[in-house]
């Protein structure tokens, strides 16, 4: 490919390094790992930058690149820190939304830090936190999610209803742990 | 509202507030909503959730990750012998990072992505339609292009028993013209200057176009075909009465811009 198919592809793909570069923080954790996958990702890219059939579409098609070169690299399984109790966690949910009365829950959970979202991301299924994050951090659409990720547009339609679900329902349960703790410490 | 009228909703909250179901369906949710104090209370929740994602920073690449990329791709090219001037001088000049960047750019090179992003071109050598055709340009390509005959495309239309149709892309400039056959039929060939490269079109009877399987059901599927030999490319689609491959060293996205 000639040099000036190398600038186009920078002047489409580079826009979204930053993007790319969140999305493989999610995948593997460390900041350096993440940027090595970034590099094979625009390297595989720009190898096959002459199959990309819409150009409009080269942020999912680059999403798409990332999550199978990640994918090369190792079981999905093995990043999740902790095993989630999801029966709990729904138990929970559903005492949330059955409470009468709307709590400070939804300014808390709005006003969320990165990193603890980055955690409580990590403590959910997989599947459902890439649907989760690739729609409310990246800004796809849920048709566009499913091209990346090969799932129906109805499982993605799940995914993200169960991801959101969770991630209330956690965010509450680290809340009342945070507050527990503090009144502990008060009485010491 | 009873679990009987509930159900059904539930699954869909998420959708509604993503403004992902179609209208009448989102108009009927919204009635729902208005009427289930559950549904409202979850769906403050999930607005909440979507919110915190929303506002989270993005995270930054610095100026090191930006430039060892820029290095990695300038590696691959070197690797491919496209930048092959350039390449002992900057090899000279590789750090340990774009070293690994062009092993693992070497491995990777034959290992790409197909799928719903990109259309893959399909190996052309096996139709023999598009096979005589790369022949044709290959042989073309080696030697002198024929000069332009008196009465120019007219004159070699009017010998057609088909429609030819030349291509008006703007940055293309009609540079040959000459008759020619594909798997023993009448074909008409045009060179354009795309640049620095030399694109011809073949234009083919319908006939043949459509005795070709797998052009056939690429078309059906897409409204054209796609094909790649040892770095040539070809772009076929259908036109009234007749086929055109364009043909050129340009990929396939190229060759649809320059189609125009």
């Amino acid at each position: 490919m000639a040099r000036t198919d190398r600038s186009r592809f920078e002047a489409l793909a580079l826009p979204y390094l930053d993007r790319l570069l969140g999305a493989a923080r999610r995948w593997m954790g460390s900041r350096e790992a993440a940027e090595d996958l970034v590099q094979e990702t625009y390297l595989r890219a720009w190898r096959h930058f002459g199959s990309l059939a819409d150009e409009t579409r080269v942020h999912g098609w680059l999403q798409w690149i990332l999550r199978r070169t990640a994918a090369d690299h190792f079981r999905r399984e093995a990043r999740r820190s902790t095993l989630l109790p999801i029966t709990d966690l729904e138990a929970d949910y559903e005492a949330l939304v059955a409470a009468s009365d709307p709590g400070p829950l939804e300014t808390l959970i709005a006003a969320l830090e990165r990193a603890r979202l980055d955690e409580l991301l990590l403590r959910l299924p997989t599947e459902c936190a890439e649907a989760l994050a690739l729609h409310d951090l990246d800004g796809f659409r849920y048709r566009d999610i499913a091209a990346i990720t090969g799932a129906p547009i109805g499982t993605v339609m799940s995914r993200i209803h169960r991801a959101r679900r969770l991630l209330v329902a956690l965010a509450a349960r680290e809340d009342r742990a945070d507050r527990d703790g503090l009144r502990r410490a008060r009485r010491k | 509202m009873s679990v009987e009228e509930h159900t059904g909703f539930e699954d869909r909250l998420d959708a509604f507030l993503d403004g992902e179901l179609e209208g009448a369906e989102q108009a009927r949710f919204a009635r729902h909503l208005a009427a289930c104090r559950r549904c409202r209370r979850a769906a403050a929740l999930h607005r909440a959730a979507r919110s915190g994602l929303e506002a989270a920073p993005v995270d930054r690449a610095t100026g090191a990750l930006r430039a060892r990329l820029r290095d990695a791709l300038e590696g691959a090219d070197a690797m491919r012998g496209i930048a092959s001037r350039r390449i002992s001088g900057w090899i000279a000049g590789l750090g340990a990072a774009a070293g690994v960047a062009l092993i693992v750019a070497l491995a990777l090179w034959g290992r790409g992505p197909d799928g719903p992003f990109g259309t893959r071109p399909q190996a052309g050598a096996t139709v023999p339609m598009i096979h005589a055709a790369l022949a044709d340009y290959r042989r073309r390509m080696h030697g002198e292009l024929p000069p332009m005959r008196t009465g120019g495309i007219a004159a070699l239309a009017a010998r057609l028993p088909f429609r030819l149709q030349p291509l008006h892309g703007r940055r293309l400039q009609l540079i040959s013209a000459w008759r020619t056959t594909i798997r023993g039929e009448a074909a008409a060939a045009l060179a354009y200057r795309y640049g620095d490269h030399v694109l011809v079109q073949y234009v083919v009877s319908e006939a043949l176009f459509f005795r070709q399987p797998r052009v056939r059901q690429a078309v059906a599927r897409n409204g054209r075909y796609v094909a790649s030999v040892r770095g040539l490319h070809v772009l076929a689609w259908p036109a009234a009465g007749s086929g055109s491959l364009l043909v050129g060293d340009l990929g396939v996205r190229a060759l649809q811009a320059a189609r125009g």
